[in-house]
């Protein structure tokens, strides 16, 4: 019982976890893009587009390999996620808008691209597309209940993992990472610096935007199995707030992901009336809140957040 | 002749109708110390930041080492060798020291076209196939030899881009022991400092030095230091004088902004005076004196001499008793502090930045809770009744004639709203004092003009957005508005940092002239010539400890700056 329960929270942990680490990329760089749901909503119909566009390119669906059926989704939905990144940039970094607004009107365009084309799109073949993604490692059986647990899953499951890691060393250990770090605590002295901070936003966000928008690919076509639903702007929300949980980490955020993803199918398990399920729904962002409170109390230079998040730079303003 | 390190000519720079350079020419040597000179407004700190690449000029050329340059970015700066040291530090706060000193560090050129036509040129130039005379028959054949050291350059050749991506990972990746690396070159320049503590750890003068490292380690040729000692103690300008005379000898071109004559004399080999945006002239230090500068540099006489009245009915305003605080982080900022203003006298009030005055005068004007003490405020309205302002909100200490002008590290941080205008900042005073919930905008509008005309703000008009004055015009709204409330204790702390001296004496008359009203005026201040020459009284802090109530006119600088790091000095005594 319990093995099952962590083995389905594994796997829909992956959607916080593309979507926490692609935005914390892009907080590290200053840019509070409040847009991520409305990016993974849109990194999940460009998945669809994609899947479509490569069926319909097939004479007939048992022509479908596995690299076709993956690579086009992922290539579109970068496509898509990654375009509406660099417009989140172009707006607030360029023509310097206030970064919320912007933000919010993302979100909000990318969870109606997702309705307004969703249901429109001809999804027949996804089923077998998506058993591309949900294929486990053939070993996970043999390895009894922990193989069920661990390697049982799509490649995606571990690839968020992977990524996640990435991104934590990349920001921790390299100059990269330090100049990035630079240019969202204080991008006056990164410019002072030499470092171009247009630059630096631009590429943490689209690619953060990138990473994200996979989390969309992932729950269409790992998780739903090649159907749809419209709650990923949900889940995008519960992205943002993990960043903040993780105390902008992309390695504690595997784990903050798995606890929110634990958390949430928990509900689905248990025997309980439908008071207790939402209230149990509502664990997640209780948990947020205490830990806003706890890191607030204990005023960590180290685990606040980096102190440029949400201003937009000037460098001539007086 | 020294070389002539950077030039400019005929560089100009406006800010909307605000004209910040007007054709200024200036030039600058190697092995040479220049300071610029200029009130404030006078567009010292544009031109500068127009050479370290923050602004870019409307015209005017620059040239560096005799070549013309254009510097559009600070990337380009740096290009140049040019390094400055801002006012304001350009540090990331939660990085180590030596991360801020790494950051923007350029990976040394490694150019694949020069290395591939180097290997070609290895290229054997015996023939792949040679003749071999065997038994007097010529055979042809393949030198196997020859045919491998071609085959195995032209994969050199092909190896290079990998060999430089290989180079950039390496450098990206950021080394461990990179604090220790530094930390040997700052040892060598005789630097004294940990580079592996965070920045917010550091005090003021160490965050200067870890700028100062900065920009050596960037190999900067041409320095430039932006009121490098506005926040430092006698003792530490001191110590960043000689840092720049080492430099200076070392070939060194270094440009230093300050308002402090007396540093002028004595750092600097020449001096180049900026007025209105205009250069006025460029003399040699040794041939100059202090009364010529300020009279280039305001353009007209000034009487350089604070009239300091004997303090005359002295009766105790305020008196503090044992007053302790613990802040949030659970530091004693102020630990039990005794002392007493009163009226007709200025008190002045000494020490490093952060040694506790913030919170002194917060307290005192009940904006921060103390945990134990008592303030008691002998109210002369009520024929000096004793009244304890720890039980008063700050409307009603405000009410009873107490009055904090505080003029914190930012300026606009407390007391003025940047994007509100004059008229509206003066009415943060005096909103309640409308008709019913209409506002009265005249006064406040008639108060704002006073001040624009007595305390000759530059301004185009009272509706400008106070965030778009230079900072000493900002400073003399947030002064003027205190005093036209007509208090009984008049605090003002920093009132004339960043101020040129035309400005400065004006807060100076003041504030002289309330002390002559009978008001008890506590002065914050941070230049000690000034504290000496005004105040009546000198209290010096010391993290957060009185550490000496001194009478102004019979002590010395030297003996103030000994009190203002006097738990330092004892501790080192003590090891």
């Amino acid at each position: 019982m319990f093995a099952s329960i962590l083995t389905s929270a594994i796997r829909f942990s992956t959607i916080f976890t593309l979507g926490s680490t692609g935005e914390t990329l892009t907080e590290k760089s200053g840019n509070l893009n409040l847009g991520i749901p409305g990016i993974m909503c849109a990194g999940a119909i460009g998945g669809i587009i994609g899947e479509n566009v490569y069926i319909q390119s097939l004479s007939s669906i048992s022509q479908m390999t596995a690299f076709g059926a993956i690579v086009t989704p992922l290539i579109f939905s970068m496509i898509f996620s990654g375009f509406l990144g660099a417009f989140y940039c172009l707006l607030t970094v360029t023509l310097k808008c206030n970064q919320n607004v912007t933000g919010l009107a993302i979100t909000t365009f990318g969870a109606g691209l997702l309705s307004l084309l969703g249901n429109r799109i001809d999804k027949t073949g996804f089923a077998q597309a998506s058993l591309y993604f949900t294929d486990g490692m053939d070993f996970a059986s043999k390895l009894g209940g922990f193989g069920q647990v661990v390697f049982s899953h799509g490649f995606m499951v571990y690839f968020a993992i992977i990524v996640a890691i990435i991104v934590a060393v990349i920001i921790k250990r390299t100059r990269t990472g330090l100049s990035l770090q630079a240019v969202g605590e204080n991008p006056a002295t990164a410019d002072a610096a030499g470092l171009s901070v247009t630059n630096y936003k631009y590429a943490a966000t689209v690619i953060g935007s990138m990473i994200a928008g996979f989390g969309g690919v992932f729950y269409i076509f790992d998780y739903l199995g090649g159907s749809i639903e419209y709650t990923i702007e949900a889940y995008g929300w519960l992205a943002i707030a993990i960043v903040i949980f993780s105390v902008w980490k992309p390695n504690l955020g595997i784990f903050s992901s798995l606890i929110f993803g634990f958390l949430y199918i928990l509900p689905y398990y248990t025997q309980v009336n439908f008071a207790q399920m939402e209230l149990i729904k509502m664990v997640p962002y209780a948990v947020t809140i205490l830990v806003l409170i706890v890191t607030s109390i204990m005023n960590r230079k180290e685990s606040q957040p980096p102190a440029a998040l949400g201003l937009t730079y000037f460098r001539e303003e007086r | 002749m020294n070389q002539v390190a950077i030039e400019l000519k005929k560089v100009s720079k406006r800010f909307g109708e605000v004209v910040a350079n007007n054709e200024v020419d200036l030039k600058v040597y190697k092995n040479e110390i220049l300071s610029l000179l200029g009130e404030n407004g006078s567009g010292k700190t544009t031109l500068m930041n127009m050479i370290s690449g923050i602004y870019f000029p409307d015209s005017g050329e620059i040239e560096i080492d005799g070549k013309p340059v254009v510097i559009k970015s600070p990337r380009d700066a740096h290009n140049y060798k040019i390094g400055m040291i801002h006012q304001h530090f350009k540090l990331v706060d939660v990085f180590s020291a030596a991360d801020n000193i790494l950051l923007g560090e350029k990976m040394s050129e490694y150019s694949i076209s020069q290395k591939a036509k180097e290997t070609l040129s290895t290229l054997p130039e015996d023939k792949i196939i040679k003749s071999v005379e065997k038994d007097g028959k010529t055979s042809k054949t393949v030198d196997f030899k020859v045919l491998g050291e071609i085959a195995l350059t032209y994969l050199k050749v092909a190896a290079l881009p990998f060999i430089k991506l290989g180079k950039l990972i390496k450098f990206d990746i950021l080394a461990k022991n990179r604090a220790k690396d530094l930390q040997e070159v700052a040892d060598k320049y005789g630097f004294e400092i940990d580079l592996k503590k965070k920045i917010y750890d550091l005090s003021v003068s160490e965050k200067q030095t870890v700028e100062i490292i900065k920009v050596l380690y960037r190999g900067a040729e041409i320095l430039i230091l932006d009121e490098p000692t506005a926040v430092l103690t006698p003792q530490e300008i001191e110590k960043l004088f000689a840092v720049l005379r080492r430099m200076r000898d070392d070939g060194k071109a270094i440009i230093i902004i300050t308002h402090k004559l007396n540093e002028v004399m004595a750092i600097s080999d020449k001096v180049a005076v900026l007025r209105k945006g205009e250069h006025i002239a460029t003399v040699d230090t040794a041939n100059t004196n202090e009364k010529e500068l300020t009279e280039m540099m305001v353009g007209k006489k000034v009487e350089l001499n604070i009239d300091r009245t004997e303090p005359v009915n002295m009766v105790d305003r305020l008196v503090v008793k044992d007053l302790s605080i613990i802040n949030h982080d659970r530091v004693k900022v102020l630990d039990n502090v005794n002392f007493v203003a009163r009226s007709g006298e200025i008190l002045g009030i000494a020490g490093i930045a952060g040694s506790g005055q913030r919170e002194l005068l917060e307290s005192i004007a009940g904006l921060v809770k103390f945990n134990s003490g008592d303030i008691i405020y002998n109210d002369p309205a009520k024929n000096d009744e004793p009244v304890d302002l720890k039980s008063k909100t700050p409307v009603q200490i405000r009410e009873l004639g107490v009055r904090l002008s505080f003029v914190p590290e930012d300026r606009l941080g407390m007391g003025l709203v940047a994007n509100m205008d004059i008229v509206d900042n003066m009415m943060l005073r005096s909103y309640k004092k409308g008709h019913g919930v209409f506002l009265d905008r005249k006064s406040p509008s008639k108060l704002a003009d006073e001040i624009v005309h007595d305390l000759e703000v530059v301004t185009p008009n009272t509706h400008t957005a106070v965030r778009k004055l230079s900072g000493g015009n900002v400073q003399k709204v947030l002064v003027g508005r205190e005093i036209a409330s007509a208090p009984t204790v008049l605090m003002a702390a920093y009132p004339v940092r960043g101020l040129d001296i035309n400005s400065s004496y004006t807060i100076y008359n003041l504030l002289n002239d309330q002390k002559e009203k009978g008001v008890a005026v506590i002065f914050v201040g941070e230049d000690l010539d000034v504290l000496i020459d005004l105040c009546d009284r000198i209290l010096v802090l010391c993290a957060g400890k009185v550490t000496g109530i001194v009478d102004a006119r019979s002590i010395t600088k030297e003996e103030i700056g000994l009190l203002m790091t006097k738990t330092e000095v004892s501790e080192k005594e003590g090891e």
